[in-house]
C-alpha cells in the first residue's frame, strides 16, 4: 500500500484484530463509544 | 510508552482507551513491558504489518511503523494525527488535550 492511502483528520479509522500479550484478540471497534489514543511506536526495546 | 501508563487514569477519565501498537510479537512486548513499567493499557501485536500499512505509517527500512500517534473519537473517526521524528515523542498532557476536546 501506498503512503498516499493513509487516513488523515476525518477519515474513518481503520479497524484491525490484533493480538495482544497473552495472545488475546483486541479489536479497535470494541472501543467504539471511548476515545482511543493509538500510539505507534517503532520496535519494543526503543526509546520511548 | 511508560510515560502514558503512568497517566492512565487521566486518560480513563476523559472517557479514553490508550493502546500501544508495533510490529513485535507478544512476547516481545509481555518482556518489554514488564522491563519498562507499562501494565496499564494493552500493547498489540502488528506481526503481519497490516495495520502499519493501513494507517501510512509502515517504515520499510525496518519492516517495522514509524512513531505516530492517531486519535480517535467515539464515532470511530480519526480526529488527530501526529508524526515524530528522530528523539521525539508523543506527549500525553498534548493527548489529553485533544481528547478532552472531544468530549
Amino acid at each position: 500500500m501506498s503512503e498516499a492511502k493513509a487516513p488523515g483528520v476525518g477519515d474513518p479509522a481503520p479497524d484491525f484484530t490484533l493480538k495482544t500479550i497473552g495472545l488475546k484478540d483486541v479489536s479497535l471497534k470494541s472501543f467504539r463509544g471511548k476515545n482511543v489514543v493509538l500510539l505507534f511506536y517503532p520496535l519494543d526495546w526503543t526509546p520511548g | 510508552m511508560p510515560a502514558f501508563d503512568r497517566r492512565i487514569r487521566d486518560f480513563e477519565a476523559a472517557q479514553t482507551q490508550v493502546l500501544g501498537i508495533s510490529s513485535d510479537s507478544p512476547f516481545s512486548h509481555e518482556n518489554w513491558a514488564k522491563s519498562v513499567g507499562i501494565s496499564n493499557y494493552p500493547l498489540l501485536s502488528d506481526i503481519h504489518r497490516t495495520a502499519s500499512h493501513a494507517y501510512g505509517v509502515y517504515w520499510p527500512d525496518w519492516n517495522a511503523n514509524v512513531r505516530a500517534t492517531f486519535v480517535i473519537d467515539k464515532q470511530g473517526t480519526i480526529r488527530f494525527a501526529e508524526r515524530y521524528g528522530k528523539g521525539e515523542l508523543p506527549d500525553p498532557d498534548r493527548m489529553l488535550a485533544e481528547v478532552r476536546k472531544l468530549g
